[in-house]
């Protein structure tokens, strides 16, 4: 018989719990959830701010060549 | 209530690959990844055991499967079955734990890689009834990570080659080859178990 064969005999103790289990992969799960959320928002709101930032400057920047503000109401 | 009652009962009734489907919807660990956590626990559990070092590691091995499982939930891309792919991400998940582990050792007491041998040659507390097993496992813990855990899973799970190269990202053919090579360097370590002169090649 192949030795390596003998490794199926070896007793897998049982499968702990379904609450405790269930409870410790929670346990884990929750906290890098929140901190993956937490960071897709710092990221989004980062985005968002240099974005409007970004307009704003270059609005002041025109204002300051031009002597005219952006006129976002005019169209075509 | 009720109808999460009801909801449970229909999704324990959906195959693998449309409760992982279901689940990849969840915004967050929902129904179907619970029916599949609840469907998955013991086979998971028996990977987990198999790799890691102790009971303690098992358990915390398994519910990170779990935890990967579910940022990894929209990835199954059913080019094997679910189970196959799920013990994929078991193995990769034990790998990285014990390799990290087994750094972290190194780190905090230098020069101490017999230490962490013996720990390993110690794993599976059932093993001292069978003599002959615990010398087997004994030698595995010798091997590199993932060759020890390629021959854990073909001998101690019976998976067959083609699921195996799934598993770890390999062609069955690469696998045999490979597990042919484990078992003729393991042999020559230890001619006494197998009985057989060192350079007797030993079948896949």
């Amino acid at each position: 018989m192949d030795p390596f064969e003998k490794l199926a005999e070896i007793d897998v103790p049982p499968v702990p719990a379904a609450p405790t289990f269930t409870a410790g992969v929670r346990r884990k799960l929750h906290p890098r959830l929140l901190a993956l959320h937490v960071l897709e928002f710092a990221f989004g709101a980062t985005v968002w701010a240099l974005v409007h930032m970004t307009a704003a400057l270059a609005a002041a920047v025109r204002f300051t060549l031009t002597g005219t503000w952006p006129d976002r109401t005019k169209r075509g | 209530m009720p109808s999460d009652t009801s909801d449970i009962a229909s999704l324990a009734a959906l195959a693998d690959e449309a409760l992982a489907a279901q689940a990849a919807r969840e915004g967050s660990d929902g129904a179907a990844f619970t029916t599949l956590m609840e469907r998955y626990r013991e086979k998971v559990w028996r990977v987990c055991w198999r790799l890691m070092s102790a009971q303690h590691d098992a358990e915390d091995a398994a519910q990170e499967v779990f935890v990967r499982l579910f940022f990894e939930r929209g990835k199954f891309a059913g080019r094997s079955s679910y189970s196959t792919w799920l013990h994929g991400v078991a193995i990769r998940t034990c790998l990285t734990l014990r390799r990290s582990r087994s750094r972290r050792r190194r780190r905090e007491e230098p020069g101490t890689a017999e230490q962490i041998e013996s720990h390993e040659s110690r794993q599976p507390e059932t093993a001292a009834a069978f003599d002959a097993s615990h010398d087997v496992v004994k030698l595995l813990a010798g091997l590199d990570e993932e060759d020890r855990a390629l021959m854990l899973m073909k001998f101690a799970e019976g998976h067959e080659y083609d699921a195996l190269a799934e598993m770890f990202g390999s062609t069955s053919a690469a696998l045999r080859m490979r597990v042919s090579r484990i078992k003729e360097r393991l042999a020559s370590q230890a001619g006494r178990l197998f009985g057989t002169p060192a350079a007797t090649p030993v079948r896949p």
